[in-house]
């Protein structure tokens, strides 16, 4: 069964598009790929046939695509200290107490 | 390694802290080189808290210094993989140390019989996004909406989408049931959905 809340094709409107609210647990799960079995054959089958719960699929994945961007590497640094975003960096007075602190580390375990 | 000192001696000692210092400067060297991955996960973990940040990755480097003295990691080895683990284990501690979640929250849980998968949501060959292009994106629109979800939300979805975690693996590390990972991780979604696209739409009409 699909909602009619949205008579227009998502792909011409700016709005964000609205799954039916059955799918939503479902279509999150299809989009990492954990669906299986006849929930997944369900959700594909409904996704087929469905312009809005197929717009959610899709906005989905490229959310997925997204964060896990964010937890990709940066590129190995060749910035020095002094060419880094401050951003980059720990603060100086936490870098220092960092440093005492190994080296108290080290002097404890002798 | 040559043990050729007399650790009794002053010579001796000196030596073994010469030998300590050459350690923390090779762990200083590692750690400088993942500091801005580290700070940047430390962030988006606490919230954009920067000093919760900061705290966060300085107990990660000590835990981090603490097993590289004791061997239990080599360089060369998955370094950036390994601190962000004690990163995020950190502070998922921290985090179920500071939360206390009742039995029974009200949980969306998914009730599809056939709901079963891989245990791990860690995509497929295939599925991977073209990293090379990625590495270096600041996602400033997706890291502001997820500042604005709640603690449990943005956890949930930075340990499943971010730092791949299994469904299994997150609710372990957060002490709670696979359906309440699920549930928030979904949630989590579709909010950050709506966020992105507000700001989308405000972009477009500035």
């Amino acid at each position: 069964m699909f909602h009619r809340n949205a008579p227009n094709d998502p792909a011409n409107d700016d709005s964000l598009p609205r799954p039916c609210p059955q799918m939503k647990g479902l279509l999150s799960s299809l989009s990492d790929g954990t669906l299986g079995g006849i929930a997944r054959w369900y959700a594909e089958n409904h996704v087929k046939g469905c312009p809005h719960c197929s717009a959610t699929l899709s906005s989905l994945r490229t959310l997925r695509d997204r964060l896990r961007a964010l937890g990709v590497p940066a590129l190995p640094e060749e910035a020095t200290e002094f060419e880094k975003p401050v951003t980059d960096l720990l603060p100086a007075e936490r870098r220092l107490a960092l440093e005492a602190a190994l080296a108290e580390m080290d002097s404890s375990a002798g | 390694m040559t043990q050729n000192t007399n650790a009794g001696s002053p010579a001796g000692a000196a030596a073994a802290e010469a030998r300590r210092a050459e350690m923390r400067r090779r762990f200083m060297a590692i750690a400088d080189r993942y500091m801005a991955d580290l700070l940047r996960a430390a962030r988006r973990l606490c919230g954009g808290n920067e000093d919760m940040a900061h705290d966060l990755v300085q107990e990660t480097l000590l835990k981090g210094y603490a097993a590289f003295i004791d061997g239990k990691f080599q360089e060369g080895g998955n370094m950036r993989a390994w601190l962000h683990r004690i990163l995020t284990n950190h502070f998922i501690n921290d985090y179920r140390r500071r939360t206390k979640w009742e039995a029974g929250v009200t949980v969306d849980t998914l009730t599809a019989g056939g709901e079963v998968g891989p245990t791990s949501t860690r995509a497929a060959d295939g599925d991977v996004p073209d990293t090379s292009l990625l590495a270096r994106t600041f996602d400033e629109p997706l890291e502001q909406a997820l500042q604005s979800l709640s603690e449990a939300l943005r956890t949930a979805v930075l340990l499943v989408d971010v730092e791949e975690y299994s469904y299994e693996e997150a609710a372990r590390a957060m002490a709670v049931p696979v359906g309440t990972i699920r549930s928030r991780v979904a949630r989590a979604r579709y909010q950050l959905q709506e966020l992105l696209h507000a700001y989308g739409r405000e972009r477009r009409l500035v």
